[in-house]
């Protein structure tokens, strides 16, 4: 027996992404920082959310999707940030997990 | 408003001829054949609104193309209840074959060495559009998907992407307020694809189509629906 051709989701994109993403990404260009010595470093950034990748000034965080506006805050007060974005995931990536997780019911 | 697709608990079970390879395996096929039972689509149930452009995901073998068909009165359900523009498909006949299209991204209705005018006017007859509705059409058609000198070409001839505008002008020459979609884009350049999706935006606007479509690439899905449809490969 195969089992498919069940539906899994039937709403709009973006609460699907809201159900599936629990995380979103901050994508931070650094700024300020002449020499090398006060560079922000990835062990700075670790304190904020889990580094995706890092190349200064180029710099990815993910944090839990509530945290995002505070995380930002805090981010902006303590770096020298040049430009900051919150960013769900990509939609490929969120399809790809609801699949493979399958869409859980709202409660 | 009632809704233009209402599909209720619908389902398609296959049945497939199971084969062991090699001469015996041939022969027992021959003469005690094995089923096993496919369940394509399983107890699916949704209500598309006219106007909406939904888009219908889900992995390969995940029975959207079996859905659509259902929908478009090509295969009977085995069980469950569909009623599309108004019509059960698979009785509606030729009423109900005017309020639909169903365009297949991997099959083509235009003739291969011919002209894709030659299939237009094939449409014209076959529906029955007068002869100054089918001009203007036309016309219009020709001018959104921007096929200029692409009509007197052999469809041989042209490219992917020419030949898929034509035929979504062949599907759309009788002006069928519900559209099925399936993988309109397939195999498409980014230019191609892009010109597709803003064609069909603009022909929704214009005409106030419904469109229910599947698509791998998820820039169809962001640019063009404002609702999803998921189904799984896996079931529970």
């Amino acid at each position: 027996m195969i089992n498919r051709g069940r539906l899994l989701y039937d709403g709009a994109l973006e609460a699907l992404v809201a159900r599936i993403a629990r995380t979103k990404r901050i994508e931070l260009v650094l700024g300020g920082g002449g020499g090398d010595g006060n560079r922000v470093t990835a062990e700075a950034l670790a304190a904020f959310g889990e580094v995706k990748s890092f190349h200064f000034p180029n710099a990815v965080l993910e944090v839990r999707r509530e945290d995002a506006p505070a995380t930002s805050a805090r981010l902006l007060a303590a770096l020298p940030v040049a430009d900051l974005s919150i960013e769900d995931p990509p939609i490929e990536e969120v399809i790809r997990l609801a699949f493979a997780r399958g869409v859980e019911e709202d409660e | 408003m009632p809704s233009i697709v209402d599909a209720e608990r619908l389902s398609k079970t296959f049945q497939v001829k199971v084969r062991d390879p090699g001469l015996r395996g041939a022969l027992r096929a021959l003469l005690r054949p094995r089923y096993r039972d496919v369940h394509a689509v399983r107890d699916v149930t949704f209500r598309i609104d006219p106007g909406e452009i939904v888009a219908f995901l889900g992995p390969n073998g995940a029975g959207k193309t079996t859905t659509l068909k259902m929908l478009a009165g090509l295969l009977y359900p085995t069980s469950g209840r569909v009623e599309a523009a108004g019509f059960v498909p698979w009785t509606g006949g030729p009423p109900f074959k005017r309020r639909i299209a169903l365009v297949l991204g991997n099959r083509q209705q235009l003739v291969w060495d011919l002209p894709p005018e030659e299939t237009f006017l094939l449409n014209r007859a076959i529906y029955d559009i007068p002869a100054g509705d089918y001009r203007e059409r036309l016309a219009e058609l020709v001018t959104l998907l921007e096929l200029g000198d692409v009509l007197q070409k052999p469809v041989r001839q042209l490219s992917l992407g020419e030949r898929m505008k034509c035929e979504l002008v062949a599907s759309l020459l009788h002006r069928p307020p519900l559209l099925f979609l399936d993988e309109p884009t397939l195999g498409l350049d980014v230019t191609a694809q892009d010109a597709i999706r803003r064609f069909l935006i603009e022909y929704r606007e214009r005409h106030g189509a419904t469109v229910l479509l599947t698509s791998h690439y998820m820039q169809d899905v962001t640019a063009l629906a404002s609702r999803v449809l998921m189904s799984s490969r896996r079931g529970s």
